[in-house]
């Protein structure tokens, strides 16, 4: 076997390991998921909601007050 | 100049979001100190704590199954149960319609507290065995549990010769126990602040110095993690929620001790309690985030807030929604706190 050909078998065997390590990298990212993660809004909807409610806890405890 | 005001007008933007819940409980005992200035009396803060006791003994059991990612439902429910068991085990002697006529002499107390536990534990291992076990939700198991456990109450109390009644007139030693206090140079203690301090001692021990504490915050992190990592899933799980069913069973002998009447609304609603103090004392549902002095300080906040809504004549209807939205708002902002750390 020449030289070259010995090259390309190395170059081979360095991509399939470079591979099979992408491949363990995956399932941690995959396992990491949780409750948080299956709510798929942005960070500024989530500015808004939390505006929202703190206005109606607000309105609540300003009508809780009052109507007495 | 104009870029850095534009990130500190966000820095203060995000903190005030990430405070807004306490900003605005700390308004709201702020006008109950300027309408009653003696809201700050120690006495009063020792009553808060007093009513803030059983239901933090059950929030600690709580926040490890919030920990792990998961909930329960069925906590007051269960609370319930074993405060109507235990009752009927310490009422007086000389009272004609006990439950026990049998019983002609004061049991030693620690049989009842005995038998408390052993209920709690048994609720909370069908819970811990469905959640580690079959892999159900914490969600659904407890839920189902939460109707057994009232179905069980509702059969006891029913059980009585005089129908059902609620379990009442209990003798002094049980009285004394629960409801007595320490005299330190004229200063009263009452025992249930002692008890809750003593539980939240020994669970801060159990989070954070034992393998079971720490096996617990990695499952609750990432359960497939931990488990690829040696930590036993089941056997770990089993065990939080053992010791969340030991508390469950103090929780409720004491409870039936401090109300002294236990019926078959015992213990509604004070699962809500105690999830709600566990969030707003910062234990995550995303699992694997919280601490003892956060379930703590949630609890009596969530006292004080109770207090100060009864105080300022809230309707008790309105109430409940003003609970709720402190929940949802409680839970928004820690979606929001992950959210923004991805």
């Amino acid at each position: 076997m020449s030289k070259k050909e010995e090259d390309i078998q190395k170059e081979d065997i360095q991509k399939e390991d470079i591979q099979e390590e992408d491949v363990e990298v995956e399932i941690p990212k995959r396992l990491r998921e949780n409750l948080y993660d299956r709510i798929h809004v942005s960070v500024k909807t989530m500015d808004i909601i939390i505006v929202i409610l703190i206005i109606l806890l607000m309105i609540a405890l300003v009508f809780g007050i009052i109507l007495q | 100049m104009e870029k850095k005001k534009a990130i500190d007008s966000k820095k203060a933007g995000e903190f005030l979001l990430n405070y807004a819940l306490y900003i605005i409980l700390g308004l709201l005992i702020l006008v109950v100190i300027i309408i009653e200035p003696k809201f700050l009396s120690a006495a009063n803060f020792i009553k808060i704590l007093t009513q803030a006791s059983t239901r933090g003994i059950l929030a600690l059991g709580v926040a490890g199954m919030i920990v792990l990612a998961g909930t329960d439902l069925s906590a007051g429910r269960i609370l319930g149960c074993c405060a109507a068991v235990s009752a009927s085990l310490v009422q007086s002697i000389t009272y004609a319609s006990r439950m026990y006529p049998g019983i002609t002499k004061d049991l030693p107390l620690i049989l009842p507290l005995m038998v408390s536990i052993v209920i709690g534990i048994l609720f909370c291992a069908l819970n811990g065995f469905g959640v580690a076990k079959l892999n159900l939700h914490a969600f659904i198991v407890s839920l189902g549990t939460q109707l057994i456990a009232y179905g069980f109450t509702c059969i006891y109390i029913d059980s009585q010769a005089g129908g059902a009644q609620a379990i009442s007139t209990f003798n002094q030693k049980f009285l004394n126990a629960v409801n007595g206090s320490f005299n330190i140079f004229g200063f009263k203690l009452p025992y249930l602040i002692c008890y809750f301090a003593i539980a939240s001692i020994i669970m801060w021990v159990v989070w954070n110095k034992t393998t079971l504490g720490k096996n617990m915050f990695a499952i609750g992190g990432n359960k497939e993690a931990a488990a690829v990592s040696g930590v036993n899933i089941t056997r770990n799980i089993m065990g939080i929620y053992i010791i969340a069913g030991v508390l469950y069973g103090i929780a409720a002998f004491l409870e039936a001790g401090r109300i002294q009447s236990v019926n078959t609304s015992t213990g509604l609603n004070y699962d809500l309690d105690a999830i709600s103090g566990c969030v707003i004392g910062g234990v995550s549902f995303s699992g694997g985030v919280g601490t003892i002095p956060g379930v703590i300080i949630g609890v009596v906040i969530l006292q004080v807030i109770n207090y100060s809504l009864n105080f300022l004549g809230v309707n008790p209807y309105l109430q409940y929604i003003i609970k709720g939205i402190i929940i949802i708002i409680a839970v928004s902002i820690d979606v929001r706190k992950y959210l923004s750390k991805k």
